[in-house]
């Protein structure tokens, strides 16, 4: 890993297009200002994490998704 | 009535990354719809039509798009060819208790025939909002507001 230092107002160039500054820093946060392509995904990587962690939890063997379609669909006739 | 058309994923699924092409299938009169891996028989997922189970979800997500101007395989502008989809955890033991990732949207293209999972970057929608709002649930959570629609007072 690369790592470098970085005061205040300082920034980064990632590529051609990518740019990140150093906003603030206060306690143990430090606020990053991130400018990018519109097509460049940002995320916090716990907030990618989860959603990974979800989608894995949800997929099932597709030869499995009728009966647990079916699960959802008797549910909604029970509320109904 | 049923229907099935392929999307290809540019970025993939996040947790299935290495799988770019899915089939769904719907059936126009089910709240609930199928997407499957092309290329891998394990992968398969439950969606839901987000707006059958919470009204407000696609006004709300509408303003978080514009918002972030994200996410942004295509022109946000040309929204009439962009259909929602929201994946289903299902509760194999208790179907009651399955949640709809409400955070993750897929969006899908149907002019493209591309697709997206778009993570909203903001805490307002759980990625395992319940399904099922059950009676106890709403009294649990809004104490005695609940008292619109509410017919059990007599």
């Amino acid at each position: 890993m690369l790592v470098l230092t970085r005061k205040i107002n300082e920034k980064i160039k990632i590529g051609d297009d990518i740019e990140i500054t150093v906003v603030g820093i206060s306690g143990g946060a430090i606020r990053l200002g991130v400018e990018a392509p519109r097509s460049v995904k940002i995320l916090r990587s716990e907030v990618y994490e989860e959603i990974q962690r979800q989608n894995k939890e949800s997929a099932a063997e597709i030869d499995q998704i009728d009966s647990l379609q079916k699960l959802i669909l008797q549910n909604i006739k029970l509320e109904g | 009535m049923s229907k099935e058309q392929q999307f290809h994923f540019p970025q993939g699924i996040p947790g299935f990354e290495d799988y770019a092409d899915f089939q769904l299938m719907i059936d126009e009169e089910s709240p609930l719809a199928q997407l499957v891996s092309v290329e891998n028989s394990h992968i398969g997922f439950v969606l839901a039509r987000p707006e059958i189970f919470f009204p407000s979800y696609l006004e709300s997500l509408s303003e978080e798009l514009c918002r972030e101007k994200k996410p942004v395989l295509w022109d946000i502008e040309s929204e009439e060819s962009i259909s929602v989809w929201v994946i289903i955890a299902v509760d194999r033991k208790d179907a009651s208790k399955s949640t709809a990732n409400l955070r993750a949207p897929l969006l899908l293209n149907q002019t493209k025939q591309e697709g997206i999972q778009f993570i909203a970057d903001t805490e307002v929608f759980s990625s395992r909002q319940p399904l099922f709002q059950t009676t106890l649930n709403d009294e649990e959570r809004e104490g005695g507001a609940t008292d619109a629609g509410s017919d059990k007072e007599d």
